[in-house]
């Protein structure tokens, strides 16, 4: 199951992009990144763990290029959240590859993927919200929620370090 | 590159491409970035505790003979949304039902218990490792622990079950056994003729003499069988057991496990010396206990860099001399002062010798080269070998591609004459 859906997720989302570069005159662009789509899909069949951290770089640089470049917000979305899935996917099925394989991970996949697509629900959401809502705020409230954000990825930063 | 790094990166180059170029939708794209990391971390555990308990079908097994592991882990901590449990398991040993490992989720005071069967080399192995590695489901916090289990295995080389070795060393211990004694006495074998004796059966009256000689009864002596010390000397030199990415030891050592059964078997008293990575000394002893010792003993043996047999010891008090060695080894020409030594201290020698010439040519292509080299080595052993036989050393050149049994058969089952040399 989580094979299929990392391939059908991943070309889709590379998919959108390029049609996202297609539709606001870049095909030249959109043949690039479907000539990377093509190596990624080759790159996973022969099991390269590189190559699936490669092409979410490479595919958010391409989304990331396409904002910049005014492309349609309505394509390169929904292709943001189909690569993360993607790579995601890619990372539970190396980790499937190391369990028994008759052993049954049904129920392990799907608390993943239900997980997965509850996290990128939210993401949505605060995506939405931060296209939609705009807020004026005094420079006092912008300053706080600058130090606000400074302490929290300070102790995410030290969190991972501890981990590490 | 870990997932954590990975997706922490894009974000923060995200972020930087946003403020750089002054784009919200760049900025927007960070975002769900952000939900994942945080509920990835969120969720990550915290510490794994686990308590592992494994059941082995068997302890010590023969070579090829599987033997079923059952692992039982408690989790006795928080719960672990994913977790990675691996029996570590050395490379010579090899899963053939089930696998060592399970991908499960295990809630708090919950546990999993699986069973997979795996069989090896020869040789002892230590399984007392299970690795947990715990993640998140989106697997980026990763703890891994290394969990402490009892279990143990010997692989014990095949024991060949020989009918008999004929041995003669000239010391003999005092119970009755199966190894001529040199002395008159109850026996089966005929061995001199003496006065007759009042008490001796009218049966062991030889007739024959008494008629030549009319001055008085003779009757036959025969000759005593006793048990004596047999030291089995096991040469574990990687200079001459291996050939490239060929060994010729583990055929030394399945011969070591035959003789060591066949003379235990007779009642005879066997001691194991071992000259390879370790020098180590199985001290002598009769019986099915000092069987099991010593193959115990041959399971854990491994090869080392020892060039020559320059620190063989033998103690007299372990082995008296004129009592049996047995030496298991391939030789090289520079053995051959050691085992005249054996002789000049009155030790009769039985060697039993796998033949590397013809073990190292079978992996060798048969070019026209390897021919003459063959043959040069092989007359260079021969001579060796004779010169071995000058000093009274009985030798048996064994052709591994031979079974073991056929060659003990043809050559050690046959009564030895007494040798000539040494004392």
């Amino acid at each position: 199951m989580t094979r299929y859906l990392l391939f059908a997720s991943n070309l889709l989302g590379f998919g959108l992009t390029a049609l996202a570069f297609a539709s606001g005159g870049k095909p030249w662009l959109a043949a690039v990144l479907l000539l990377f789509a093509g190596f990624w899909v080759y790159a996973s069949l022969r099991r390269w763990d590189w190559s699936v951290t490669l092409g979410l770089f490479v595919a958010y640089g391409f989304i990331a290029a396409g904002f910049l470049l005014d492309l349609s917000p309505a394509l390169l979305f929904p292709a943001a959240f189909l690569l993360l899935a993607g790579w995601d996917l890619s990372g539970m099925q190396a980790r499937l590859r190391l369990a028994d394989p008759g052993e049954d991970t049904t129920p392990l996949q799907v608390r993943h993927l239900l997980r997965l697509v509850l996290t990128l629900l939210v993401g949505a959401g605060f995506v939405w919200a931060a296209l939609t809502l705009h807020l004026k705020l005094s420079f006092e409230w912008t300053a706080l929620l600058a130090i606000l954000v400074a302490f929290g990825l300070g102790r995410l930063v030290s969190r991972l370090l501890k981990r590490a | 590159m870990s997932r954590t790094f990975a997706v922490t990166l894009l974000t923060f180059l995200l972020v930087l491409c946003a403020l750089v170029f002054i784009s919200a939708p760049v900025l927007a794209l960070a975002l769900p970035l952000v939900v994942y990391l945080l509920v990835g971390l969120w969720k990550s555990p915290g510490e794994v505790d686990l308590q592992v308990t494994r059941r082995m079908s068997a302890g010590r097994v023969q070579l090829d003979e599987a033997v079923t592991v059952t692992l039982n882990v408690k989790n006795n901590g928080a719960a672990l949304e994913e977790v990675l449990l691996e029996d570590v398991l050395h490379e010579n040993l090899e899963v053939t039902e089930g696998s060592s490992r399970r991908l499960v989720s295990l809630p708090a005071g919950g546990s999993v218990a699986w069973t997979y069967s795996l069989r090896g080399r020869r040789g002892y192995y230590m399984l007392h490792e299970v690795r947990a590695t715990a993640s998140d489901l989106f697997g980026l916090g990763r703890v891994s622990s290394i969990l402490g289990t009892d279990g143990q295995l010997f692989i014990l080389p095949p024991v060949l079950r020989l009918r008999r070795v004929s041995i003669r060393p000239r010391r003999t211990r005092v119970y009755s056994g199966t190894i001529p004694a040199r002395q008159g006495g109850p026996g089966v074998e005929f061995f001199d003729v003496r006065d007759y004796q009042p008490g001796d059966s009218s049966r062991s009256i030889n007739w024959r003499v008494t008629a030549r000689h009319p001055q008085g009864l003779f009757s036959n002596d025969y000759e005593q069988e006793r048990v004596v010390d047999v030291g089995i000397i096991l040469d574990g030199r990687l200079r001459t057991n291996e050939f490239g990415s060929r060994s010729i030891f583990e055929h030394s050592v399945m011969a070591t496990a035959a003789l060591a059964d066949v003379f235990l078997s007779t009642g005879n008293r066997v001691g194991l010396f071992f000259y390879g990575q370790q020098v180590h000394w199985t001290l002598p002893g009769y019986g099915k206990m000092q069987v099991e010792r010593i193959l115990h003993d041959l399971s854990r043996l491994e090869m080392g860099h020892w060039q020559a047999f320059t620190e063989l010891y033998i103690p007299k008090n372990l082995f008296p001399s004129r009592s049996q060695l047995v030496v298991v080894s391939p030789l090289v020409a520079d053995d051959f002062r050691t085992m005249a030594e054996f002789r000049s201290k009155g030790y009769a020698v039985l060697i039993v010798s796998p033949d590397p010439v013809t073990f190292e040519e079978a992996g060798l292509p048969g070019m026209e080269v390897v021919q003459l080299a063959r043959r040069m080595v092989r007359m260079k052993r021969e001579a060796f070998l004779r010169r071995l036989r000058g000093i009274g050393i009985q030798v048996v050149d064994w052709d591994v591609s031979q079974p073991f049994e056929n060659v003990a058969v043809r050559e050690l089952e046959r009564r030895q004459p007494v040798l000539r040399g040494g004392r």
